[in-house]
């Protein structure tokens, strides 16, 4: 026969695919090819509505102001009107909630000078630390409970990163943080309640703790210690109060001006050491979810984007330091080998409909073993007689049959059925189980548990860390090792 | 006599690719679309066929039987962008084929099952199935049972030997989904 040179006409098909029912195996992603990164832009909540929330809201700072000097266990942290620089806002979606973000500062305002790591570089003052910090004033809407709160977000560079860069750490958001940023952020609610505090490290949310407020007192509290935490003594550091008033004009700073202040030391504030308290994640009420100080915990509905809460969203830096991934997710009890669980927030997801797979394969890594989503496609289609279109078409449509996920677990892995999760956590085992989103079934790696029993698990399909009830995770498989 | 398909490889394809962009492909436009027995196709699948010393072969429409293959790497959007540009697909697949292993293009198919030039216009299925791009289709020979001409409904079914599991799959998968409605309470 004739070898003809054949010319493969070719065309990039621009098809819009089909939102198809995922059922078993995964959900997939419902995006035109075409699409690529593109995100639809999302609006946040409107300078109209937020300053409308203001207005009603203005009296929680005006009780701050009769309190600003009291000596309260909840001693206020800034007093008198507040100048809201409504020029500068940004209004945004994160997640679910529609935020509006901007400039605020407080005629008086206490700050700590917090003894973190970060901060202890000698020729660094404290003044200057807070001299360099700034807030921003962030209301949003939660559109489940149609409730608009705001919250003030004071940002503290440390001085380590003051000592690098200099004082301008101003453009950073609680939307937008600069790759090179590192310091705390201190979340307020408008009644003076600290929320929490965010350890920024190069730009990356790296730890996120609840801070519990002691009164404010003098130095000798800071060789009193706690009387309810003898194993964990309080950390007492520097309080100031700064007034504050409308400097020269400044386009980098906020609001376009200068915003002078004086600072005095008045006392220490005393905190728990949120690194020695066995558990510095607890909340108060963790199943208090209209609490705002709760919005943020995944038993309260919340889910984390993939860029952390204030995380830089965008792809990861090839430079990136290593040593700012986090690895595992939030729970208070999880697998032991954390540095093997997946990273608190990844790129590395599910292609298609393959979340039974790649699963399979956080999984083997969290063995140590090299089982790769490949390895498994190609066994199974093997086994089975697939094409591959025919079988992504079935995964797509109706996923793969429970039995066979079964097998192909035993396959790779030592196994074992569980009906209790908790318990194979505390074994030190992962677990495979079925949830379902939106109708659909989707697999996922069960990695702990919260105190209260809600179950937390990496979604290979988001590269996050999620929390569901235990019965709602179905056909699990606990996996004791690899084969 | 054996015939062997012309290798590609992924750098001039993907010049091919621009080139040909816009070009109507008669592949694809002409299903009749009042055959709802028609399966739509749900993944956006690139196939990339590696092959020792002649280049990379890219098939939207692979038809090859998984026994053939050696090696099979499903790698991340991150690495696809890094590797290979800036395809859009839901799934890269890169394959190694085990050692001999020999394909046919489309036109090598037709000529084998002996496809009127008058019906190579038409839609072409394969195992009823809609294609992406039926031009880049590629199968290992082998794994073609047979070759269906519908002149009434202008299309070219390529019906493969994998299509008794595949029924098979389809049936335990949705028994499955069942199963698991039946388990979570809905």
């Amino acid at each position: 026969m004739n070898q003809k040179k054949r010319k493969m006409n070719i065309r990039l098909v621009l098809s819009v695919f089909a939102l198809l029912t995922v059922f078993w195996a995964c959900r997939k992603n419902y995006s035109n090819p075409l699409d690529g990164d593109l995100v639809a832009v999302q609006k946040g909540l409107s300078l109209k509505e937020a300053q409308a929330f203001h207005r009603s809201a203005s009296v929680n700072f005006k009780n701050a102001d009769r309190q600003v000097m009291g000596t309260d266990a909840t001693p206020p942290t800034f007093s008198g009107e507040p100048v809201v620089r409504w020029n500068k806002s940004d209004s945004y979606k994160d997640g679910r909630f529609e935020m509006l973000e901007v400039p605020i500062w407080f005629p008086k305002t206490r700050l700590t000078a917090y003894s973190f790591d970060g901060n202890k570089v000698n020729d660094v003052s404290n003044q200057a630390m807070l001299a360099a910090s700034f807030s921003k004033y962030v209301i949003y809407r939660d559109p489940l409970k149609n409730k608009i709160t705001a919250r003030i977000l004071t940002f503290m560079p440390d001085k380590a990163y003051l000592k690098k860069y200099g004082r301008y750490a101003i453009k950073n958001t609680g939307r937008h943080l600069e790759k090179n940023f590192s310091g705390y952020i201190e979340m307020r609610d408008m009644k003076q309640k600290s929320i929490l505090i965010v350890r920024v490290k190069a730009g990356k949310v790296v730890k996120t703790v609840r801070m519990q407020r002691r009164p404010t007192g003098s130095k000798d509290r800071q060789q009193e210690g706690s009387a309810t935490m003898s194993s964990c003594p309080d950390i007492c550091d520097p309080e100031y109060e700064m007034d504050c008033h409308q400097g020269q004009p400044d386009p980098d700073a906020s609001g376009g001006y200068e915003v002078e202040c004086t600072r005095v030391e008045v006392g220490v504030f005393c905190y728990p050491d949120p690194f020695c308290s066995p558990d510095p994640w607890e909340w108060p009420d963790p199943n208090d979810c209209d609490d705002p100080a709760n919005y943020y915990l995944p038993q309260c509905g919340y889910e984390p984007n993939p860029c952390e809460d204030w995380g830089e969203c965008g792809p990861e830096d090839d430079d990136e330091d290593p040593d700012t991934v986090i690895y595992g997710g939030l729970a208070n009890h999880q697998l032991p080998k954390t540095n093997k669980l997946p990273p608190r927030t990844t790129t590395d997801v599910q292609i298609g409909a393959t979340c039974v797979f790649k699963t399979m394969e956080w999984i083997s890594k969290y063995y140590g073993g090299t089982t790769t989503v490949g390895d498994i496609l190609l066994r199974y289609a093997q086994d089975k007689g697939l094409t591959f279109p025919q079988l992504m078409a079935v995964i797509n449509t109706n996923g793969i049959p429970s039995a066979d996920v079964q097998s192909l677990a035993t396959h790779y892995f030592d196994t074992a059925s569980t009906t209790n999760l908790h318990t194979s956590i505390n074994n030190g085992h992962p677990v495979m189980g079925t949830i379902l989103v939106n109708g659909l079934g989707h697999e996922v790696m069960v990695t702990g548990y919260f105190t209260n029993g809600i179950m937390e698990y990496f979604d290979p399909e988001t590269g996050t860390y999620h929390s569901k009830p235990a019965n709602e995770i179905f056909n699990v498989i606990e996996i004791k090792g690899k084969k | 006599m054996k015939m062997k398909t012309k290798r590609i490889n992924a750098t001039s394809y993907f010049s091919l690719l621009i080139c040909f962009l816009g070009y109507i492909n008669i592949s694809n436009a002409q299903i009749d679309k009042s055959d709802a027995g028609i399966i739509k196709r749900t993944t956006n699948i690139y196939n990339i066929i590696k092959s020792k010393g002649s280049g990379d072969i890219i098939s939207r429409d692979l038809i090859m039987d998984p026994t053939l293959i050696a090696n099979l790497d499903v790698p991340s959007k991150d690495a696809v962008k890094k590797q290979y540009g800036n395809i859009q697909a839901d799934i890269v697949m890169v394959i190694i084929p085990k050692p001999g292993v020999e394909f046919l293009d489309l036109s090598q198919i037709f000529d084998k099952y002996k496809i009127d030039h008058e019906y190579r216009k038409y839609a072409v299925l394969i195992d009823h199935t809609e294609t992406t791009d039926a031009k880049t289709l590629i199968a290992n020979v082998g794994s073609i049972k047979t070759v269906i001409v519908n002149k009434e409904k202008m299309y070219i079914d390529i019906v493969t030997i994998f299509n008794k599991g595949y029924n098979d799959f389809r049936k335990r998968t949705k028994e499955s989904k069942t199963q698991l409605l039946k388990k979570a309470g809905t």
